[in-house]
């Protein structure tokens, strides 16, 4: 792989205290974010959450009311979005219809002028490298939807952006062949050694692709960090809820012992969390106890240590690879548990049955009260 | 089946008339005769020959062009500002550029002609031509809002995003994208101008005549007769000649299907 199809120049990007408010809503509110060079970004959220804003801000297609977008140690603000060499790759891809794919994956070279020769060379890499050579003749309208998707993709990194900018490319695939396509961006994207920001509402997506994760929610970035982080250790509601599934237990702290809180939840219940002494929560704070559905262990007789509530099987849902336990607590709390499907009898629990559900201290993660 | 008759029906009723006007000039009888008992083309000479004619038949395509040609210049970029920008009053702009479509060509006719005394510009080959542009405009401004409209605008900001200047933007990608609509929206122009009587019988002179005035005048004063239908048939066949040079570049399925939006 020669690094002429692909950029060697790999740029860090900034944004500082960028703002952006449409009318009576604001988009982007005080967004701070580091993209280190190389890293693959991903900015996720819900829909109208400002990602797709951000990500146009940092384009140029977007001014923002105030901050500042940093590209390669460079104060972008004021650039026109043709002079930012960065490289965009649409939902829709926006491939030019009126033009060969050749024609649509030389169109910024030829906008800048390079030589021919140079073009044809550099091109018919970039078309080896997305596996698409021999189809260079072809209209867009012509290809499948993941070839188009790696026409985009071929037509940007051949004007060796500093920043690859991704705004859910992916999402108009059937899964599949998305699943597909996720193995093949991030590999390329290694391959390349790219700078790549993207955004995506599906969190599957962001785990699988990202090095690290930017949780957005009404125009702020709630989090930011690396998959697993931000799955083991969300800070806010809002980010347990909207990465994977949670069990929430609204309670208060009742006492502080060595390396965990106990709380007591609204129902009655007594909950252990683990939680070094200094970071802890005084005694009565109001919290929210969050707790991932693998980690519970429904059976008929508790951990020795940790949480342990008597509940009943509510209801029982095979999904193949995994059977989901929906509990309802003596306490009144519901919860919900996936037990990994590789015991003998996989639905050994009928609805009705009454059992143990229990949790180490450490599984469980308390959050602030009422972060949205 | 009903539909088919009913097709055939529209269809006849839409041509025969065409027929008969260019089939009595086939004919070799002094008067207009139709089916013609005997076929000739001595009338075609005779029209052909006839200087009033042929002026008129040069003004009309010469002015008919330069309609054309001046409606996508301000058409083009009347379009791509109510599309992709933001202006106040942007909806009543809009209409006020369409509003020549729904204008009596008459009432225009005569409001031009007062215009153009009052203001001093007199009855000029030019003054013909503004007149065609503002009642032609609305036909490039539709076919282009309706192309553009439906453009997808990432595409022009991708190729800003891959490094195009907005003039190579609008050369390379909008310009392309938009032609199906200019070349709809011109032939709609071309053909207003060349076929407008309201608007120009107010307006022209002998020296700057029109085809479709001229015509008007020759059966105001003489009757039909087959020199009339001579030039008709002429004026039919450059229209087709016109319809066939574009369904060959572009098919004219697309245009007509644009024209309907």
């Amino acid at each position: 792989m020669s690094t002429s199809a692909g950029g060697s120049k790999m740029a860090d990007v900034e944004l500082r205290g960028i703002a952006k408010r449409y009318g009576a809503v604001q988009a982007v509110a005080a967004l701070d974010l580091r993209v280190e060079p190389g890293q693959f970004v991903s900015l996720l959220g819900p829909s109208g959450c400002g990602k797709t804003t951000t990500l146009r801000i940092i384009a140029g297609l977007v001014r923002p009311d105030a901050g500042q977008v940093i590209i390669g140690g460079r104060v972008m603000n004021d650039v026109p979005v043709h002079h930012r060499g960065l490289g965009l790759v649409a939902q829709n891809y926006a491939l030019f219809p009126h033009m060969t794919v050749m024609e649509n994956v030389t169109f910024g070279l030829r906008m800048r002028r390079a030589a021919p020769a140079d073009i044809a060379r550099r091109a018919g890499e970039a078309l080896e490298m997305v596996r698409l050579t021999g189809l260079g003749d072809r209209y867009p309208r012509q290809l499948s939807g993941g070839q188009q998707q790696r026409v985009a993709l071929a037509r940007c990194l051949l004007v060796e952006p500093a920043v690859l900018l991704l705004d859910e490319p992916l999402g108009a695939l059937d899964k599949k062949l998305r699943e597909a396509m996720q193995v093949e961006l991030k590999s390329l994207q290694r391959q390349v050694g790219i700078t790549a920001i993207f955004v995506t509402h599906d969190q599957e997506e962001a785990l699988t692709l990202s090095d690290r994760i930017a949780v957005m929610h009404q125009g702020r970035i709630q989090q930011v960090g690396a998959p697993h982080e931000i799955y083991e250790t969300p800070r806010t509601r809002f980010v347990a809820e909207f990465i994977g599934v949670c069990n929430f237990l609204e309670g208060k702290v009742i006492e502080r012992g060595m390396g965990a809180v106990t709380i007591r939840t609204d129902g009655g219940a007594l909950v252990a969390v683990g939680a070094s002494g200094q970071n802890a929560p005084a005694e009565g704070v109001k919290v929210v106890v969050a707790v991932r559905p693998e980690k519970l262990v429904v059976g008929a007789t508790g951990m020795s240590r940790g949480t342990a509530l008597p509940a009943r099987v509510e209801a029982v849902v095979y999904v193949g690879t995994a059977v989901h336990v929906h509990l309802r607590a003596s306490t009144g709390e519901r919860l919900i548990a996936y037990r990994q499907n590789d015991s003998a009898a996989p639905v050994a629990l009928a609805p009705g049955a009454e059992v143990v559900v229990s949790w180490s201290p450490e599984a469980a993660r308390l959050l602030p009260e009422g972060s949205a | 089946m009903i539909l088919r008759l009913y097709c055939a029906a529209v269809l006849a009723f839409l041509s025969l008339p065409i027929v008969v006007a260019v089939g009595v000039a086939f004919g070799s009888d002094k008067i207009a005769r139709f089916p013609p008992t005997a076929l000739s083309l001595r009338w075609f000479g005779v029209a052909l020959s006839n200087p009033t004619f042929i002026t008129a038949l040069g003004n009309s395509v010469v002015l008919a062009a330069l309609t054309t040609l001046l409606t996508i210049v301000i058409g083009l970029p009347a379009a791509m500002a109510l599309v992709r920008h933001r202006l106040p009053g942007q909806p009543v702009l809009e209409t006020f550029l369409l509003s020549p479509l729904s204008l009596p060509g008459v009432l225009f006719g005569v409001a031009m002609l007062f215009f153009l005394g009052a203001s001093g510009f007199g009855l000029t080959a030019w003054g013909i031509l503004a007149a065609h542009v503002v009642i032609a405009v609305p036909y490039v401004l539709r076919t282009t809002l309706a192309v553009y409209r439906g453009l997808d605008r990432g595409l022009e900001e991708t190729a800003g995003v891959l490094g195009a200047t907005p003039w190579q933007t609008f050369w390379h990608v909008t310009l392309p994208l938009l032609r199906p609509g200019l070349v709809a929206g011109g032939l709609f122009a071309f053909l207003t101008s060349f076929d407008n009587v309201p608007v120009s019988i107010f307006l022209t002179t002998a020296r700057t005549t029109t085809l479709p005035v001229t015509i008007m005048s020759y059966l105001v004063n003489q009757d039909f007769d087959p020199i009339v239908g001579a030039i008709s048939a002429v004026q039919v066949a450059l229209v087709l000649g016109l319809l066939f040079l574009l369904d060959r570049i572009y098919g004219i399925g697309q245009i007509t299907s644009l024209a309907g939006q």
